[in-house]
Order: C-alpha cells, then sequence, then structure tokens
C-alpha cells in the first residue's frame, strides 16, 4: 500500500514538473521581447502581488483586468483604488 | 422615486442623455434576444425573478458580494486580507414595454415587445469600518436577502402586485439607510437586444444634495470607475462564460456616452460605443486566430459567433433621439466581414488537426514497433531453450548475454511502480506537448497563467533594477521556472520506489567506466589514506548494507589494511590474526557489487549486495583460510560457512547452502518489497530452520513470511532437527535451503 502511495505522490510530481514545463516552453518563445513590453507596462514583482497595473499608455487594455477597491468609514467614502492587472489568457 | 425608476418615460429624450455620466455597452447574447428568465439561474446567492404571466412586468431584485480583486490569490484569501475589494452589490429591476428593432430582408423592422426593457438601479455598497455604521449596513443586507427569500417563497400565491412591491420596498430602504451608510446607485436599463445603458447624476449616485455637501476627490474617483463594475456584474449575472475564462470577463468595453457634461455629437457618440464594441470582439477573435492552440481556434468562433450576432442587429441602428421615435439605420459602422475570419480559422484548424492526425500515426507507428519489437524478443526468448532442446544441441544455442535491453527488463521486473510512474509521466508529456497542450485542463492552464505571471514580474522587476537588460530578465524568468521544474522533478525521483539493480557489464572496459572506477587508483593504499570505508564513493553503500554490524566491521580492519586487485575485483583484509577478531570486502566495479565479510566471537557474518555470489579472489581465499587456521587448536577447528546464491527465473528463488555447526546459525539480509512472502518447505529442509526475528527472540517462518512494509530482513538458518553427540557438536555439516520470494 505504502509502494502503491509513494508511487501516486511521485506521479504526482512527474506531472507538476511536466506541467511547470509549458510554463517555462512559453516564456522561452515569448522571448525578451514579452519582458520588454511588460517592463514598459511598468509591471513588475509589486504590480504583480498587489494586481495593481500603473496606468500607461503602452499596449491594449485587452490584456488587462480591472478591480476597484472601495471602502467607506462612518458612511462616508474612505478609500477608493483603482486596480489594473495583466491577463495572458490571450 | 417610483415608476420612474423602473420605466422609461412616455415622450421626451432618454434619460441617460440628461444625465452626468451615461455609459453604454453590450450584454454579450448570441441569439441576439436576452432572456430576462435566465439571470445567474444556478446561483444560490439570493435572487427573485419572476413574472406571473407575459402581461405583468417581470421583477427582479439580486444581492451579491462581489470581489473586485485583481490580486495573484484566490478568492477567499483577498476576502481576509484586502476587505475593500469586495463590495454589495444589489440590483433592482422591473420590465417594461419598448420597440425591439430586428431585420427582414435587410429592411428595418420594430416590435412592440410588451417585456422588452429591464430596467431599474445596480446599489454598491462598500464595506464599513466603524462599528455602528457596519452593524447598519449588516442590517441592512440581511433585511434585503430576507425580503428576497420570503418573496421567493410566497410568489406563487401573492401574484403581480406582491411582485412590484418587493423592488419598490427595497429601494426605499435602501435609499432611507443612504443617510447613515455609504450606498451608492446607478440606474441601468437593459434592453432585449443586449444594448445595456448605465446612467446616474452625481447627486442622486451619492445620496445627498451636492449643494450642501459637495463630492470630494475620492467620491468623484468612485463616480468614474464604478460603471464599468455595474456592467461586469450585469453581465456575469446574464451572460455565461463559454468562450473565456470569467476572471477575465473584460473584453467588452463599456464607452462613456453623450450627455450634458461630457461634450460630443450625439450621434458619433452612439456610433463610438457601437464601433469599440465590434472592435473589441474583433481584436479577442484575431489575436486568438493568431495563437497555435486549436482550443484557442475554437474560442475564437465562439466569440465570432457574438461578434455576428451584434453586427447583425444592434451595430445596424440607433436609437431616435426621443423616446417616442423609431429606431433608425445606423450607417457610421463599417462592417466585418466574419464569414471570412470563421473561414480562416476553419482552414487553420484544419491544417493544426491534420498535423495532429499525422503526429497521432507516427506515434502509433512508433510505439506498435517498439512494442512488437520487444514482444518478438521475449517470445524469441521463451522458445529459444525449446527449439535448442528439440534439436538435441542446447549447448550449441547462444545464451543471452548481458546487455542494456538485460539490464532494461530486470529493472523493469524489480521496479514495477516506479516504471509505471515513468509510463503515466511520458503519456502527460505526449498528449501535452504533442497533442492538445493543457487547454483540455482548464485548472492547469490557470495554474500555468499563474506561474508565468509570478516569473514574468520577477523576470520584469530584474530587467528594472538592471535599468532595461531585459535579456537578464527573461533569463531570470526561464530560472525561476526552471528551478521549480528541477525540485518537482526531483522529488518525483525521490519519491518514486526504486530497487537498485546493479547494470550487468562484465569486461573490463566496463570496469573503467563504473561510476566506482575512481577506487582502482587507491589500490595499494593505506586505509587512512585512501579513506575507502568512510570517504570514498562506496562509504555511502557501506552503512545499509552492514546495517548494526556497521560499526564492528569499521573497527575490525587495522589502518595500514591495503587495497588491493585482483583483475577488476579489488580487496580488502584486515590480515590473519589467530583468535581474533576480523574482516573482509569484496568490491566489483562491473556490477557495482559489494561482499562484506565479519568475524565476530567466532562466527562469520557476511554481507552482500543483491544478485549472484562474486567469485572470491585468490589472495582473499588465502586469507580466508589463514582466518580459518586461525582458531587451530590441538585439532584444526572447522567453522560454519554460509553461502548465498539466486536463481530461478527473475531471481525469485535463493538458494542458501554451506556447512554448520549445530550451535551455529547463518544470517542473511534479504531485501523485500510490501506484501513479498518469503516461503519455503520444512519438509525438504531435512532439519534446518529459517528464523526470522520476532520481539527480542527469533521464530521460524513456517511455510511462509510475508513482509508488511519494504524492508531489508534480516534471517537465521539453524539447524532444529539436528542434534549431534558431544563429540561431533563443533563439526560443521552441509546444509542447503531453497527459499522462494513472491
Amino acid at each position: 500500500m505504502t509502494e502503491i502511495l509513494f508511487a501516486f505522490a511521485s506521479t504526482l510530481f512527474a506531472c507538476v514538473a511536466v506541467i511547470v514545463s509549458v510554463a517555462f516552453v512559453r516564456v522561452l518563445r515569448a522571448g525578451p521581447k514579452k519582458v520588454s513590453y511588460l517592463r514598459h507596462k511598468r509591471y513588475g514583482l509589486a504590480a504583480w502581488a498587489t494586481g495593481a497595473l500603473p496606468k500607461t499608455n503602452v499596449g491594449t487594455t485587452v490584456h488587462e483586468l480591472e478591480g476597484l477597491e472601495l471602502k467607506a468609514r462612518n458612511g462616508r467614502l474612505a478609500y477608493v483604488r483603482q486596480t489594473r492587472a495583466t491577463t495572458s489568457e490571450i | 422615486m417610483g415608476d420612474e425608476l423602473f420605466r422609461l418615460p412616455s415622450s421626451g429624450v432618454y434619460p441617460w442623455t440628461e444625465a452626468d455620466y451615461a455609459y453604454a455597452g453590450w450584454v454579450p447574447n448570441v441569439s441576439g434576444h436576452l432572456s430576462f428568465n435566465l439571470i445567474d439561474p444556478h446561483s444560490k446567492d439570493p435572487t427573485y425573478n419572476h413574472q406571473s404571466d407575459l402581461s405583468v412586468p417581470r421583477t427582479v431584485a439580486v444581492h451579491r458580494v462581489r470581489l473586485a480583486q485583481d490580486y495573484p490569490f484566490p478568492d477567499f484569501l483577498v476576502k481576509l486580507f484586502r476587505r475593500s475589494a469586495a463590495q454589495d452589490f444589489v440590483l433592482l429591476a422591473e420590465s417594461s414595454r419598448v420597440g425591439t428593432p430586428y431585420f427582414v430582408d435587410d429592411e428595418l423592422q420594430e416590435a412592440d415587445d410588451a417585456n422588452g426593457l429591464l430596467m431599474g438601479v445596480v446599489a454598491v455598497l462598500p464595506r464599513d469600518d466603524a462599528g455602528e455604521t457596519r452593524r447598519d449596513r449588516k442590517d441592512l443586507l440581511a433585511a434585503i436577502d430576507d425580503t428576497i427569500a420570503t418573496a421567493a417563497d410566497e410568489r406563487a400565491t401573492c401574484g403581480p402586485n406582491a411582485d412590484r412591491r418587493i423592488a419598490r420596498e427595497l429601494f426605499r430602504s435602501m435609499d432611507r439607510a443612504r443617510e447613515g451608510i455609504a450606498c451608492y446607485f446607478l440606474r441601468f436599463a437593459l434592453f432585449r437586444t443586449g444594448e445595456l445603458r448605465i446612467w446616474f447624476n452625481l447627486g442622486d449616485f451619492l445620496g445627498r444634495d451636492l449643494a450642501v455637501s459637495p463630492a470630494d476627490d475620492m467620491e468623484l474617483t468612485a463616480a468614474g470607475h464604478l460603471a464599468p463594475q455595474v456592467y461586469y456584474f450585469i453581465k456575469d449575472l446574464l451572460h455565461a462564460h463559454y468562450h473565456h475564462d470569467p476572471h477575465s470577463d473584460q473584453l467588452l468595453p463599456l464607452t462613456q456616452t453623450a450627455t450634458q457634461c461630457v461634450a460630443a455629437d450625439q450621434s458619433r457618440s452612439e456610433a463610438a460605443w457601437r464601433n469599440a464594441t465590434l472592435r473589441g470582439l474583433t481584436r479577442v477573435v484575431v489575436e486568438l486566430r493568431q495563437g497555435r492552440s486549436i482550443a484557442g481556434h475554437q474560442q475564437a468562433k465562439g466569440i465570432i459567433a457574438y461578434a455576428t450576432a451584434f453586427q447583425t442587429v444592434l451595430a445596424r441602428v440607433r436609437r431616435g433621439r426621443s423616446i417616442r421615435d423609431s429606431h433608425c439605420a445606423e450607417t457610421r459602422i463599417i462592417p466585418y466581414d466574419f464569414g471570412n475570419l470563421a473561414m480562416s480559422l476553419d482552414a487553420k484548424d484544419a491544417s493544426a488537426q491534420s498535423a495532429i492526425s499525422a503526429r497521432m500515426q507516427f506515434f502509433a507507428i512508433i510505439v506498435g514497433i517498439i512494442l512488437s519489437g520487444l514482444a518478438l524478443w521475449a517470445g524469441a526468448v521463451q522458445i529459444q531453450p525449446n527449439l535448442c532442446t528439440s534439436l538435441g544441441t542446447p549447448d550449441a544455442c547462444p545464451k543471452i548475454g548481458p546487455g542494456p535491453i538485460v539490464s532494461l527488463v530486470n529493472w523493469i521486473v524489480a521496479n514495477p511502480s516506479t516504471f509505471l510512474v515513468i509510463l503515466v509521466t511520458a503519456g502527460v508529456f505526449v498528449f501535452i506537448a504533442w497533442f492538445r497542450g493543457t487547454n483540455a485542463f482548464p485548472w492547469v492552464e490557470a495554474g500555468i497563467r499563474w506561474l508565468r505571471r509570478l516569473s514574468e514580474a520577477l523576470g520584469v522587476q530584474i530587467s528594472r533594477w538592471l535599468y532595461g537588460m531585459d535579456l537578464i530578465g527573461w533569463f531570470a524568468s526561464l530560472v525561476s521556472l526552471g528551478t521549480i521544474v528541477f525540485f518537482a522533478a526531483k522529488f518525483a525521483i525521490h519519491l518514486a520506489p526504486t530497487t537498485v539493480v546493479p547494470p550487468i557489464n562484465l569486461d573490463d572496459q566496463s570496469a573503467q567506466r563504473s561510476p566506482w572506477a575512481p577506487l582502482y587508483p587507491l589500490v595499494g593504499q593505506r586505509l587512512d589514506q585512501s579513506g575507502l570505508l568512510v570517504r570514498s564513493v562506496i562509504a555511502p553503500e557501506m552503512r545499509p548494507l552492514l546495517d548494526d554490524d556497521y560499526a564492528d566491521f569499521l573497527k575490525a580492519f587495522p589502518l595500514d589494511a591495503l587495497l588491493q586487485r585482483d583483475g577488476p575485483l579489488l580487496t580488502l583484509t584486515s590480515g590473519a590474526s589467530p583468535g581474533s577478531d576480523g574482516g573482509y570486502l569484496i568490491i566489483d566495479p562491473r556490477t557495482l557489487k559489494l561482499e562484506a565479510g565479519l568475524w565476530k566471537d567466532g562466527v562469520l557474518r557476511v554481507h552482500r549486495t543483491q544478485g549472484k555470489m562474486m567469485a572470491k579472489p585468490k589472495a582473499l581465499l588465502d586469507f580466508l583460510g589463514a582466518a580459518s587456521g586461525s582458531d587451530a587448536g590441538p585439532t584444526p577447528l572447522e567453522k560454519s560457512t554460509c553461502n548465498f546464491e539466486r536463481g530461478g527465473t527473475a531471481g525469485r528463488t535463493l538458494h542458501l547452502s554451506g556447512s554448520l555447526r549445530a550451535s551455529d546459525f547463518c544470517e542473511y539480509t534479504i531485501e523485500l518489497h510490501a506484501g513479498q512472502s518469503l516461503s519455503f518447505d520444512p519438509k525438504q529442509s531435512k532439519g534446518l530452520d529459517v528464523l526470522a526475528p520476532d520481539g527480542n527472540g527469533f521464530k521460524s517462518i513456517g511455510n511462509s513470511f510475508i513482509a508488511k512494509s519494504p524492508t531489508r530482513q534480516m534471517i537465521h538458518v539453524t539447524w532444529s532437527g539436528w542434534h549431534p553427540k558431544p563429540a561431533d557438536a563443533l563439526k560443521p555439516r552441509s546444509f542447503y535451503v531453497r527459499l522462494s520470494v513472491h
């Protein structure tokens, strides 16, 4: 039984390796141009982690997701933040 | 506000043309007719959507908590650490009569649709930090949910008047609550064709008199950016996301249209949002077409169907200036030829399918040939002995020699689980790399996108730190992903249940190519110089081989013991020292085998790696002879000897033999997988017994012994049915035991 469990776990990690390889190949194919494009859009770790891409005039908005954060205090708006993140769906 | 909230005025201009903020967009529908009956029908969140019969209006009341977040984390996590990303949206609407345009033989017609418009208000309630207002807000939302639930329970009995009361009651309760809590109203009108209008005056939006309390910067920002979120909310309610990820349903824009505040020509503004919608859809189609994914092509075809639906009606008509005016032809939109685009996609798709089909055939042929070849070889191996025997020349037939195929077969026999792991992984790899990619598995695709975004963020960040060195950033991005691949693969290998099978290479050249070849230069070196047992390539093998005897084995060798070579074999002996303990070690670098012998308290314990017994070099036989003689007294004293040999099909029979005194035992260590059994026939053992550890002592294994987990099982072979006379007690007697492993 233990051997079967270990074999299953091993298969799972092997599949993870294959799947991450797909991301690797996609980044490989996209080349440094993609990094350049995203740099001009002022993308980076902070933009990734906060989901807030600064608004720039580079690129089309089809690759961007828009969100809006709102918070009130005592019935009056106290915080507004527009967020913008990249999507690589397309 | 009453009817005017849920009905268009009977005359005058459309209300959005006189508002401070007005927007237009399209709620996608492929048939050209939205069904107001299907408003998020599968949701378990509070929803009231009822129409008693077609002669009365439909009433809709919906409450959703919407997370407008773009963080790279799941919603439930974002809700915990970023409360401001979650807002409550409440939609209240009723259907009403309106003219709906359509075309017959390219001629514009307009039909009177009794329920062609769903009009009402969307209230957005952000979270509140202050304790009292937070409670009030919570109470209000609970009351809304309660009203919706009660209405849903009673809708079959209360009739159309009850329907109309619900929307108005909920609106009044929210309007009253706006004195204490933040709640923003945006009006909307959704037409049967999917045309959506969102508009509001700033005072109505905020719920107060702006002359008394003007809007601040934050409120103006919210007013400027909330309409698209309301659009996504309404779109999510009425549109199933078949052709794209729901999270990225922002392919269609919401366009700000001409109002009193936005100086733009009304008709140009009407053309602008139609153009933006068509271009948005087309841009997505073209981008998907440029990709290589077949799933992407299918998505593109789905989006073309929607674009065609939009172009068929809405792109060709516009409203008259006043409500009483009929629709008129919109001539400013240049139509797209989606038919040709679809044909191009079909051609590309067919080409990709053909390539996949060719790859599949090639793959099937190659796999078929390999499997057939191996099957034929296996068949030939099986019939060869019978064939040679029947010809009467069994010795003339060539024996199967060592080689990579034999090594591979041995490895597969010894590692069935790992072999299966490799096959499954190879199948996943081939499916993804050659056939369908990862689009067949939405979760996998989402994971890949997440990882890619993370690695690109890292790469861009490094590029920015290095003042625009994109090549290094790209390389860093690759390294980050490569590291994950490496560790995942390493962990998979580590977890795979593997039995080491030494390669079958017996020539001298293979000894030089062996991973243990670095031992040869150590020949002639003292043990303290060479570090053979503690630092060399075999050092990691020694402890698992010797187990509890490891420490005694190290102590058995003097520091000046020399490593010696006999052909490809290497030997180390402790030297003949009569009356004392000692040991020997044989190393075969060709097969990566070891045999370690340890004398302790007059008993020889031999530990060997799996496989056939190694032939002992002459120098070692001399040493063993000297050691035997070391116990010589008045008469030579013979010691027990324990031999081991593997045989049978797949090495499943173990031959234990030697000579054994009545008071002695031979100890063996056998590797067993979980569930493997070790059995022997006591009737044929002629007084011998096979014992296995049991608690603090040993117990006969009986007919068989089953390993509960993968283990290195120690067994003792001893005499149980031989009771010699005292004079013969020290004389060894030959023994032979055959054990079977299943």
